[in-house]
């Protein structure tokens, strides 16, 4: 008896003293919801002896923009690609670090509602900046301000400026990956503009900014305008090739608007695919989820149709022929039509036009986007290597991927069916 | 002499041998087998069970006695009490070892500034009073403590599986360059999966040791295995092989690809409930290490040697050993354990054999 007392009294003071050294009251923490990253020119710093001078400001130097082809040299490991130096925000940068703060005790009743445990008059968010030459730095520096320490356990959206992006995300991913509160399931985007810009859009219907985008996110299914990630599958597409597209945020004052893709080629922003691009990309990707499509009328001059995609399914058979890569893309679509601006009788014949005409018109999106990502980026964002890597790695093994990329030929096959047509003939 | 069921052995060697190489061993796997990691996976066990089987016809040969007294009819009683202190050595290295990187883990993960040392030990202290009371309280517990591996396990592969973020195209290209890159990536692993040599402490208390065979499958293969590859699989498949080969605990990354309302922190939740694991490892190994001790020395019972083994061990895994150093240590400990759990037992069996000592006039 006495020694069951015993053990239960060591297992209750374990259990109750253990985590001393790391209690931190949910009041003392600062929730962080969205990170926002962008690039700064160098602050003055303070030496390391106090000698009441200041440092020098290094001289100015222009961001280079490397061109998109050289961004493409880089690579991951089970692949036999070669290694990424990882970029950083050189000497003349730094990093600046925007975070929405979450306010507890105003996240009470509905989002955009009344609020309760007296949070009606307090703002729900608390968004500031603080800068530093690593996102760990910047991050630490909240706390001399916000007074109390930063929680990144909940963090929800990870949105780094263009500035940042086209640096080098290496340096932004790193902190994230490392640490021990940021889940995989953050999500992650780049900013037309400045990442702070974003923060600062004062949503109408959430409270949130972080709530805010990942409703805007979870959308994907009715629009197809961009491409969501988080950072687990952010981290598997820059592992294999350093090339991946994430969806585009663009900022204005009261909203903030969620369509296109960044390329990230070389771990870096290379350039954008616009909205119509981006659905195209994603078909090839085998991720589109629906949205809808407009063609013209078939045989009618100015009427319209808009195509609504049930679903969408690739598929990818690459070959080598003579002296390139070919890849045989087929596409399947099924769907129905939406609506309707043209007084053609909605029969049989008219249903396997629209159904021609959506082929057609997606064909020669996906046909673009490919040109384009070959051409002026030279970037297999599509994952088409990861593709080729998977189905025949003898082949991939024998071809400098990063040099057949560009040269390699499409074949694209689209089959659309039109299944039904709503409620009115 | 004590004694514990068909059911207890098996719960034993279970929780002995899951630890926290169990969720690092998916990274080996994929760095050197790549996209067939789970293959490897799999033939882990597939080299484990010859490893097992020497053990098992080991302890066998003598069924009522225990390894210090055997070691030394077998090996005369100077070689065969040094092989029972080495083998007492093995396993409080073992356990310093798996206390540092469990500090690690908990410094990275749960509890920044409180001192690793005291976490380990508490666990010690509570391993402590557990071994004292003998193997049967150890077996007992070991039971109920089962239930919360085995639990934490179905919980996070459920919920993984759920959360729809498995690409099952992580499993491509399949046997890229033939069976042998996965089957060597599988037998280098064979040392990892620590505690198999704990059987031959286990072994003279079991009460029915006809059942021996079948719950050692059942541990074995009926659940260590099932839990390894089932990790291996859906670790793979959530990460990715390039993401999975840059992680350091595999497992614990895949618990934070899994965000379920109001329980966002689930690696927290799995790292918890998976002390359970190394709490059982460590008392199993304190008590084999004291058992082993003390035949060896010829003390008539354990208990004294219990509290010394602590105080030796609390000082190992107090080393500030840097993780990069641990993980080299820990790849070179695979090959120690390979020695105490293939070339000594085998060796054992094959002087026993020869010197005709054991077998079934015992």
């Amino acid at each position: 008896m006495r020694r069951s007392l015993a053990l239960v009294i060591l297992l209750l003071s374990s259990a109750i003293l253990i985590g001393c050294w790391d209690r931190v009251e949910l009041e003392e923490r600062a929730f962080i919801m969205t990170i926002g990253i962008d690039l700064v020119k160098a602050e003055k710093t303070e030496p390391l002896e106090d000698t009441g001078v200041w440092q020098e400001e290094p001289p100015p130097q222009a961001a280079e923009l490397p061109s998109a082809r050289k961004e493409v040299r880089q690579g991951g490991d089970v692949t036999g690609l070669p290694a990424t130096p990882i970029p950083g925000p050189g000497k003349e940068k730094m990093y600046k670090v925007t975070v929405e703060i979450a306010n507890p005790g105003a996240m009470g009743g509905d989002q955009g509602g009344g609020g309760g445990g007296g949070g009606a008059s307090a703002p729900a968010n608390w968004v500031l900046s603080t800068t530093g030459d690593t996102i760990s730095e910047a991050i630490s520096e909240l706390a001399t301000r916000t007074g109390r320490r930063p929680y990144l356990g909940h963090l929800m959206m990870i949105v780094v400026g263009e500035d940042a992006a086209r640096e080098g995300l290496g340096g932004v991913i790193d902190f994230f990956v490392r640490s021990g509160e940021v889940t995989r399931t953050a999500k992650f985007m780049v900013a037309a503009g400045e990442a702070a810009d974003v923060l600062k859009v004062k949503p109408k219907l959430d409270r949130l900014i972080a709530v805010y985008l990942e409703r805007t996110l979870q959308s994907r299914e009715v629009t197809s305008r961009f491409r969501e990630r988080d950072l687990n599958r952010l981290l598997r597409d820059l592992r294999f090739d350093n090339a991946t597209l994430v969806a585009r945020v663009t900022p204005f004052e009261e909203e903030a608007k969620v369509a296109g893709a960044g390329i990230i080629a070389g771990n870096r922003l290379v350039g954008y695919l616009g909205e119509a691009e981006t659905r195209a990309a994603l078909l090839i990707l085998g991720e589109l989820a629906g949205g809808t499509l407009v063609i013209p009328c078939p045989d009618e001059d100015g009427g319209r149709v808009t195509y609504l995609l049930d679903e969408a399914t690739r598929t990818i058979r690459p070959e080598w022929r003579e002296d390139h890569l070919h890849f045989s893309v087929e596409i399947e679509m099924s769907g129905r039509v939406a609506e309707r601006t043209c007084p053609s009788p909605i029969n049989p014949q008219f249903l396997a036009k629209v159904g021609e005409g959506v082929a057609a018109q997606v064909e020669r999106e996906v046909t673009f986007v490919l040109k384009k990502l070959q051409r002026d980026f030279g970037a297999d964002v599509l994952q088409l290597g990861e593709e080729l890597w998977r189905r025949d790695p003898k082949l991939w093994r024998r071809i400098d991927w990063r040099q057949e990329f560009p040269r390699a030929t499409f074949d694209i096959k689209v089959k659309v069916k039109v299944t039904a047509y709503g409620q009115s003939t | 002499m004590e004694s514990i069921t068909p059911h207890q052995f098996y719960a034993l060697l279970v929780v002995a041998i899951l630890e926290l190489g169990t969720i690092r061993i998916p990274r080996a796997l994929a760095e050197a087998a790549g996209a067939d990691a789970w293959l490897s996976a799999i033939a882990v066990f597939v080299f484990l069970t010859p490893v097992v089987l020497i053990n098992l016809v080991l302890a066998r040969r003598f069924p009522d006695e225990y390894f210090p007294s055997y070691s030394k009819r077998i090996l005369g009683s100077f070689l065969g009490g040094a092989l029972s202190f080495l083998y007492a050595g093995y396993w409080a290295v073992w356990m310093s070892l798996v206390l540092i990187e469990f500090g690690h883990i908990v410094r990275v993960v749960l509890l920044e500034k409180t001192p690793s040392e005291l976490v380990v030990l508490y666990m010690l202290l509570v391993g402590l009073y557990l071994a004292r009371q003998g193997l049967g309280p150890i077996a007992r517990s070991a039971e109920i403590l089962l239930l919360v591996v085995i639990l934490v396990v179905v919980f996070s592969l459920t919920l993984t599986v759920a959360a729809g973020g498995l690409e099952f195209t992580s499993f491509l290209p399949f046997l890229a360059d033939g069976p042998l890159p996965p089957l060597k990536a599988g037998l280098r692993a064979v040392g990892e999966v620590q505690g198999v040599a704990l059987l031959l402490v286990l072994y003279p208390f079991l009460r029915r040791k006809a059942q021996a065979l079948r719950a050692t499958v059942a541990a074995m293969w009926g659940t260590v295995a099932v839990i390894v590859v089932g990790l291996a699989v859906v670790t793979q498949a959530a990460l990715g092989v390039s993401e999975l080969i840059n992680t350091v605990w595999p497992v614990l990354s895949l618990e934070r690809v899994v965000k379920i309302p109001f329980l966002e922190r689930l690696d927290i939740v799995f790292l918890m409930f998976w002390a359970t694991a190394v709490f059982t490892t460590v008392v199993i190994a304190l008590y084999g290490s004291a058992h082993m001790l003390a035949g060896a020395l010829g003390f008539k019972t354990h208990q004294v040697l219990l509290f010394p083994l602590l105080v030796v061990t609390f000082l190992m895994s107090s080393a500030e050993i840097p993780q990069a150093t641990l993980e080299v240590l820990g790849q070179a400990f695979g090959f120690v354990t390979l020695a105490f759990t293939v070339f000594f037992p085998g060796l054992l069996l094959l002087v026993a054999a020869l010197r005709g000592v054991g077998g079934v006039r015992g």
